[in-house]
């Protein structure tokens, strides 16, 4: 019985068991009397099984640092506020990024804080204060964190990048107060 | 605890106003993006990209999470969306011939390294439920919540696949009884 083999896609899903009862016992009744539908069967296993047996991959250590430095920027305290006098009830809660650096042997991470929505303008210019206040904390201690760590191992490429990441914030952020925020 | 649950905890959290701990996401799914990722574009450099893209995406949108599919899920719908939207910004990075693709990294046996190779070949529709079941090991009803089509349509697409990869494969390997 080989004048009729089957499609290969059907074989694929017998192998699943995605035929309905019926024809998958009319299938398999034909692959067993077929050598060539049996041997696709086969092929059909082996590139189940290997596909199934392929390494779940980890990307390079410094993908991470990579996604930090683009939130951070995304992140800024937006000095704006203050000299707009944007309305406070449009201002949703604000997520600011703390860059923390970490212990020699441990990443530095993202913390997120979340800001009260301010009612007024003068809350607003208040709850902005009080952002650019934790945002410079926040790089001052990973700045603290990242000179200790180097200095027990100045050879650490991650710390060193944290380290910098951090003095370009504190940078970025000095200036946009120096600026007004523009 | 589930992992949806888990999530929704998470977004509650963020919506709180509690910190909420991206590092432990990151670290949880990352080796999932950046292997699909993998799979999908065939190259490194790209798939690192990507996977910055992805988290990057799942940072920003993690506020607007409704927590109603599990995260897993939710982080497979944007990093399969990246990557479909970079395949179509590089046209023609999506063809990769065997016999140009890098020597795969991964994988010991002759026809995994041969399936990581011919994968990138692959039409769109067919390799990303391909690495989606084959490789990443998700349920077909998983896959319909990722890429927003039927269960049916994915098991269409995965024997397609299987069927096209069986008939490209053909000429590199002799022997199938390798095994």
């Amino acid at each position: 019985m080989t004048e009729h083999h089957r499609d290969v896609e059907q074989l694929s899903a017998l192998l699943d068991n995605d035929l309905e009862p019926g024809q998958a016992e009319e299938v398999r009744g034909h692959v067993d009397t077929c050598n060539r539908c049996r041997q696709i069967l086969d092929q059909l296993a082996a590139i189940r099984e290997a596909a199934a047996s392929l390494e779940q991959l980890d990307p390079a250590p410094a993908t991470w640092f990579e996604i930090q430095r683009r939130i951070q920027q995304r992140r800024r305290p937006r000095l704006a506020w203050l000299w707009a006098g944007v309305p406070a009830a449009a201002a949703a809660a604000v997520l600011v990024v703390v860059l923390v650096g970490g212990q020699p042997e441990k990443k530095p991470r993202i913390r997120a804080v979340a800001i009260e929505e301010p009612t007024t303008g003068e809350e607003a210019a208040v709850a902005l204060a009080l952002e650019y206040d934790e945002y410079l904390r926040g790089i001052e201690e990973a700045l603290r964190e990242c000179r200790a760590a180097m200095a027990e191992n100045p050879r650490n490429p991650r710390v060193r990048l944290a380290y910098l990441n951090a003095h370009e914030s504190r940078m970025t952020a000095l200036d946009q107060l120096a600026s007004g925020g523009h | 605890m589930s992992e949806a649950i888990t999530l929704t905890e998470t977004y509650t959290k963020a919506r709180a106003g509690v910190s909420f701990d991206f590092e432990r996401l990151y670290l949880d799914h990352r080796g999932k993006v950046y292997s699909t990722a993998y799979r999908m574009v065939g190259n490194r450099a790209d798939a690192e990209d990507i996977t910055q893209d992805v988290f990057v995406k799942v940072y920003k949108k993690i506020k607007g999470f409704r927590g109603d599919s599990a995260v897993s899920t939710w982080i497979y719908r944007i990093a399969m969306n990246t990557c479909l939207d970079f395949l179509r910004r590089n046209k023609r990075r999506q063809a990769v011939p065997i016999d140009q693709c890098p020597e795969p990294q991964s994988g010991s046996s002759k026809l995994m390294k041969l399936i990581e190779g011919t994968v990138a070949t692959l039409p769109e529709g067919y390799r990303r439920v391909f690495v989606l079941h084959d490789i990443q090991g998700l349920k077909h009803s998983e896959i319909a919540g990722v890429l927003g089509i039927t269960e049916g349509a994915s098991k269409s697409q995965l024997h397609r696949a299987r069927a096209q990869l069986r008939q490209k494969l053909g000429p590199y390997v002799e022997d199938w009884h390798w095994r």
